[in-house]
């Protein structure tokens, strides 16, 4: 028992180790350059940047209309007043992986560190480094508006006691070290789910349905079931057309990606290795295929 | 029935078959918008595959790359007022924005004359980056200017 048990470990720490190597082969070098790279993986630009009213890169301001209110995202250059400028590293991380923000402010989950906590806080603080090498931009935030009961932060804090799991990305040591390092790139830095994964009316994503879409997603729009389910999902695609999608935003029928998933690809997916799309459409066509979601209406 | 009553039955009748006219011509343009979208989405698929190395047919190409091109022309007169209703993914940034719309409209036709330059020099490594060159435009309109339909 204690053999395979210590087996088990070994084999744990060695995929752990490859896991954090891919990362540094992908983009060896500098802490920041390292860091640029997980800041494509997480696909920060899209929502910190608004890009559609001209906004600067990552001076935030971009609107989110959703069940609770309309949301504005931050402005995450280094600008000390209006950006994360003044921030240490350790807040930063705190920030990116716990969702509180310096002074113990607990942020929204529309911040999407549900996935986020499960990143390497090595990947977190090489985030920050590249984070502090971009443009400060003087931009003030914008205040969200929100239904009254969710104008108080206390709200978030107990949604996190009650919702929010803990603990950083562990590997399985049984799958391949393919399959971790695309389990690792969807789940957490990637935060895949949270579009691809329907949510309680609480806005807890269902661990049940796991990147099954949702008919109502972000903006209203129907997010479509990632799941290799053959009706619904992706189980036609073979793993060659995913990783072309990932890559170029082409559907196996000639048809090209469009809203939220087009600036997902432009602005992330396409930036990536070759190995890392190839390693998400591995742990994605090995997924349980789950039915769904059903149309309304019709 | 009295005289004026049978005019008033006249001109209501008149005005549901002209209204009904009009609807059946809107449905007709967003019907052929669409085939004229998916023709471009049969080419962009075929080349696709022949680009990924996955289909042989590399002497094809030129040909792809011209119904894409004359496609591509069309598109941006394919929006007239009134077709925003009905079956279509089309959002109305399209008529609130017409100009900003031309010219993503536009950025297609000049990627796909791009492609077609590049499939005339032979060289694949060209060829796939002018091929991802069109995807991004084709991309770029559908962010803005398309509903997600799922």
């Amino acid at each position: 028992m204690r053999i395979a048990a210590c087996a088990r470990r070994a084999a744990g720490a060695l995929i752990l180790a490859w896991v954090a190597n891919a990362a540094q082969a992908a983009a060896d070098g500098t802490a920041a350059e390292r860091g640029e790279y997980v800041f494509r993986a997480a696909g920060c630009a899209a929502c910190h940047t608004d890009a559609d009213n001209g906004g600067a890169f990552l001076a935030g301001g971009r609107r989110f209309a959703t069940p609770f209110g309309v949301f504005h995202s931050p402005n995450i250059t280094p600008h000390r007043e209006h950006g994360i400028g003044a921030w240490s590293e350790a807040e930063f991380v705190a920030a990116v992986r716990e969702g509180v923000g310096p002074g113990g402010k607990h942020y929204y989950p529309v911040f999407p560190y549900p996935s986020y906590r499960l990143m390497r806080p090595a990947d977190a603080a090489d985030l920050y480094a590249y984070l502090m090498t971009v443009e400060a931009q003087a931009t003030p935030d914008r205040e969200h508006e929100l239904a009254l009961p969710f104008r108080f932060r206390f709200v978030n804090r107990v949604w996190k006691w009650l919702f929010l799991d803990r603990g950083e990305f562990s590997p399985e040591p049984q799958r391949s070290e393919q399959w971790n390092r695309g389990a690792y790139l969807v789940r957490a830095l990637g935060h895949c789910g949270e579009c691809h994964t329907p949510r309680n009316l609480l806005g807890v994503l269902d661990g049940e349905r796991h990147l099954a879409g949702t008919a109502e997603g972000p903006d209203g729009e129907a997010i479509p079931n990632i799941t290799p389910h053959r009706a619904d999902g992706i189980g036609k695609w073979s793993v060659s057309d995913l990783r072309w999608y990932l890559e170029t935003g082409g559907l196996p029928d000639g048809d090209f990606a469009g809203s939220l998933m087009a600036e997902v690809i432009d602005e992330g997916l396409s930036q990536l290795t070759d190995e890392d799309r190839e390693a998400i459409a591995v742990y994605l066509k090995d997924l349980p295929p789950l039915p769904g979601p059903r149309k309304q209406g019709g | 029935m009295n005289k004026r009553m049978i005019s008033r039955t006249a001109i209501l009748a008149a005005a549901v078959l002209s209204a009904s006219a009009a609807l059946a011509s809107e449905e007709g343009i967003i019907k052929y918008r669409q085939g004229v979208m998916k023709a471009q989405g049969g080419h962009m698929g075929a080349m696709g595959q022949v680009v990924q190395g996955k289909a042989d047919y590399a002497g094809n190409m030129a040909a792809h790359a011209r119904g894409l091109h004359d496609m591509a022309k069309l598109v941006a007169d394919l929006f007239p007022e009134g077709t925003d209703f009905g079956e279509t993914n089309a959002l109305p940034e399209i008529w609130d924005n017409m100009g900003k719309f031309k010219d993503a409209a536009g950025e297609t036709v000049k990627a796909a004359a791009a492609l077609e330059k590049a499939i005339a020099t032979g060289d694949r490594g060209k060829i796939g980056d002018a091929y991802k060159g069109v995807g991004k435009t084709c991309k770029g309109c559908h962010e803005d200017f398309r509903k997600k339909d799922e």
